[in-house]
């Protein structure tokens, strides 16, 4: 059953109650992008709902300047994110929180995971990568697999100015070179990491583009990746978000069991 | 002027729960204004647009109160629960929670591109003093053939290859058989149980001619261009601004 959670600053949000005694962890969706929290065809809605079915307590809200939320932000976003774990914590007592989403979601629970240790898990969903080599190695594969009628058009787009914007520069990335020792201290905390990559992004083509991001840590057992190269960014097809649900649901499920 | 922070809250519909959201001007209100937001895709996509409208119109002294139909946003129930049937019923129990909010103030009901099927049936059955019709699709099998064509669009031109696939859906979300079948039937005519209140159609300049008399408001291009654009846009505040004055005015 959702209830309502006022946040403070204007901001409130829809907690997803499980209907026994919950888990001694929380879980948080945040928005993808400029969508509001019911999320990209209702996913944040049925995701919150789907994890406080399993007794997870679930929370989605807007972000400043996002949905409901009517102002911008006046404060760092994970100072935002802080202060809504406060009132998260308060309402349900849960010591332990995940927090994750899609895209820019991804980046700010990165963020907000370096910064707050009440976080002990986060979900990426089309998260940071960068790895140019083994993206350009993807790309030449896949196109030898096509008819070479092809070629002639990928060989323009080659050799075409390159873009003047950036994934990194649109996103809310680390700085290029930090991750591998961000890794490291979240890992060194236990937080444990879902990295889930599709093939809607620009920028991943490559399950090796992980490791020239992230450095060796990201094999540990902490992490646990996913590739869907047949989903795109914002799960178009039911049972691409039904998939997407059932595989956060099992991840929280076995890396909090309590 | 400052407005009260916007009021989240639940509006029991016939034994189920509609999430709201009222927008109080700072003093007594001289209207109610119910959204009965668009269907499907356009529902979120129109989401931020319509918050900041709320406020821009409590600035100006009417209360407005938003909500999510049956099966959509934040509200209870599955996604193929949603119908026109009970958008319709959620639109009229919605208006009768404004009512009862605002005591005594007249009541406007805006609605939102097919969003105005249940919004007229709402404004007509519940004694609405207004209408307001923005970018107005009156007629329920125009508009289901209009959403099939640009997801056939869509698919066509999707980055990843995704071919749709997947039977009971309409860009991206479940469009039931029920759903179809009541809007391939919906048309103002049917929607219109008694005299309807005076009608203000806010649309594109050049946009779609309405029914009747209507007073007729053009929308700046930020405010009518999201239908077709393929991601969530960001609404700039000053038309919207200026649309709640001209909108209040139309009151006075």
């Amino acid at each position: 059953m959702d209830e309502i959670l006022h946040l403070g600053r204007g901001m409130f949000g829809l907690l997803s109650q499980p209907a026994g005694v919950p888990h001694s962890t929380a879980v948080v969706v945040l928005n993808a992008g400029f969508i509001h929290r019911s999320g990209p065809f209702r996913l944040g809605t049925r995701l919150a709902r789907a994890l406080a079915a399993a007794g997870y307590p679930a929370l989605r809200f807007d972000l400043p300047g996002i949905g409901d939320t009517l102002p911008g932000a006046d404060r760092p976003l994970v100072e935002v994110v802080a202060g809504v774990l406060d009132r998260l914590q308060a309402r349900t007592g849960c010591a332990r929180v995940v927090v994750g989403g899609i895209c820019a979601a991804a980046d700010l629970g990165w963020q907000a995971a370096l910064r707050d240790a009440r976080i002990d898990g986060v979900f990426l969903l089309d998260g940071p990568a960068r790895g140019r080599f083994w993206f350009n190695l993807a790309r030449a594969r896949r196109l030898l697999r096509k008819p070479p009628a092809h070629w002639l058009a990928a060989v323009r787009r080659l050799r075409a100015p390159p873009a003047d914007v950036t994934d990194a520069q649109l996103r809310d990335w680390p700085a290029r070179g930090s991750e591998p020792a961000q890794l490291d201290r979240l890992r060194a905390r236990g937080v444990q990491l879902l990295m889930l990559f599709t093939g809607g992004t620009a920028y991943f083509l490559h399950p090796r583009q992980l490791r020239a991001t992230f450095g060796r840590g990201v094999r540990s057992e902490a992490v646990a990746i996913e590739y869907w190269p047949e989903c795109d960014h914002t799960y178009s097809l039911e049972a691409h978000r039904q998939r997407l649900i059932d595989c956060i649901g099992t991840w929280v499920a076995s890396r909090f069991p309590d | 002027m400052t407005t009260p922070e916007p009021e989240p809250r639940w509006l029991a519909a016939g034994g189920r729960r509609l999430f709201s959201v009222l927008h109080r001007p700072p003093a007594p209100p001289r209207a109610g204004v119910l959204v009965c937001p668009p269907l499907l895709n356009e529902h979120a996509r129109s989401y931020r647009l319509f918050a900041l409208l709320a406020d821009a119109l409590a600035a100006h002294g009417l209360a407005v109160l938003r909500f999510d139909y049956h099966g959509t946003g934040d509200s209870d129930g599955e996604d193929a629960d949603f119908t026109l049937e009970s958008a319709r019923s959620d639109s009229g129990e919605a208006l009768g929670a404004l009512r009862r909010a605002v005591a005594g103030a007249p009541l406007v009901v805006l609605g939102v591109r097919a969003g105005a099927i249940p919004a007229i049936h709402a404004a007509t059955a519940g004694g609405a003093a207004a209408l307001w019709l923005w970018q107005p699709c009156t007629d329920g099998a125009d508009y289901l053939a209009e959403l099939q064509a640009r997801d056939a669009a869509r698919w066509r031109a999707h980055p990843a290859g995704l071919r749709p696939g997947e039977a009971q859906t309409l860009m991206g979300l479940r469009c039931t058989d029920a759903l179809a079948e009541g809007l391939r039937a919906a048309r103002v005519e049917s929607c219109v149980p008694g005299a309807a209140p005076p009608v203000t159609v806010l649309d594109a300049a050049g946009g779609a001619a309405a029914p009747g008399p209507v007073r007729r408001i053009d929308l700046a291009a930020p405010l009518h261009d999201w239908i077709g654009q393929p991601g969530m846009g960001r609404f700039p505040r000053a038309p919207v601004h200026a649309l709640a004055q001209r909108l209040a005015a139309t009151l006075d």
